[in-house]
């Protein structure tokens, strides 16, 4: 089904269109509430609420951009009021990752188990402890694979600034993983 | 040499993999079911409320034009209708509100719960 006509049954007050579109859109939604706030417990409520201001405003869509990244973006605005409410979070990024939490996960025999996996998880954890705007760009370009220019459209950022988070986080990421798993190159070198 | 090389582009390889890989945990299968029932409510209570804004409209505007009718013209000695308000404004404020109050609990508030609670919810 095409934006326009969806947009056009929603606003008809059609609940099957709107089923269609949640369906459609709630794993974008859902990855970016996940990623931004960290919060497993919060992320279900949030995703709600962005759903129901996406019914609210539908008339606002004027189709300036495609209807996923709309959505993204009343997900990003969201994400981002309830950080500045909860307070507990630096919206602006820095350099220093702090510590990174990670649980019960044992790196004492990684290079037995160094596997694709393992890395997942490592990265994972990785992507939680860095600043909440390198979060959501690296979930929106590797995750929903959207690009340069959409990601742009969803958070606001210039494009440059968007391709040097991308890269200064990818770095932060790798270097991290580097940190925790520093047996992953012989085994690596072992496979060859 | 060739063999770091290698190594480092598997690193990339698995990182970049790790990166668009899901994360462990998904929304509850019954989501989009609840988005559903959420949004039949909110137009549900839209639309009982656009309907009670347009009858008080309707009953306030007759209102206004019988008062006018009236009130004008009055007579030179002061218009008794008038009179009548001012001497009982606390009173009549009172009753319109009692009024009011109890046209949009039996206009909004009931048929909305009752409509929440007795018909399934699928085709609420």
């Amino acid at each position: 089904m095409e934006d326009a006509e969806l947009i056009a049954q929603i606003k008809d007050g059609n609940t099957n269109a709107f089923r269609f579109l949640v369906d459609k859109h709630k794993n974008l939604v859902w990855h970016m509430v996940l990623r931004m706030i960290n919060r497993r417990e919060d992320a279900e409520d949030l995703c709600q609420d962005i759903f129901i201001r996406v019914f609210k405003d539908i008339g606002k869509f004027r189709g300036d951009s495609k209807l996923s990244t709309w959505i993204g973006t009343i997900a990003y605005n969201t994400c981002i009021d309830h950080l500045r409410k909860k307070g507990r979070e630096k919206l602006y990024p820095t350099d220093n990752l702090g510590s990174v939490s990670y649980g019960k996960m044992s790196l004492e025999t990684a290079s037995d188990k160094v596997d694709r996996l393992y890395i997942k998880k490592i990265v994972h954890k990785v992507i939680e402890a860095l600043p909440v705007h390198y979060r959501t760009v690296i979930t929106l370009y590797h995750l929903e694979e959207m690009s340069y220019k959409e990601i742009e459209q969803i958070t606001g950022m210039p494009e440059g600034t968007v391709k040097s988070y991308l890269n200064r986080s990818r770095e932060m990421v790798r270097e991290r993983v580097m940190q925790l798993v520093p047996d992953i190159q012989p085994v690596l070198f072992d496979s060859d | 040499m060739n063999s770091e090389r290698k190594n480092q582009h598997e690193i990339e390889a698995m990182i970049t993999e790790a990166l668009r890989a899901e994360p462990d945990f998904s929304l509850s299968s019954s989501f989009t079911d609840k988005m559903v029932i959420k949004i039949q409510r909110h137009m549900a209570w839209k639309e009982l409320f656009t309907e009670f804004a347009l009858k008080i409209g309707l009953i306030a505007g007759t209102l206004i034009v019988l008062a006018i009718c009236l009130i004008f013209p009055a007579p030179k000695e002061g218009n008794p209708v008038i009179q009548i308000l001012g001497n009982n404004l606390p009173v009549i404020s009172i009753v319109c509100f009692l009024i009011l109050f109890t046209y949009f609990v039996d206009q909004v508030l009931l048929k909305y719960f009752f409509r929440k609670k007795f018909l399934p919810e699928k085709s609420f």
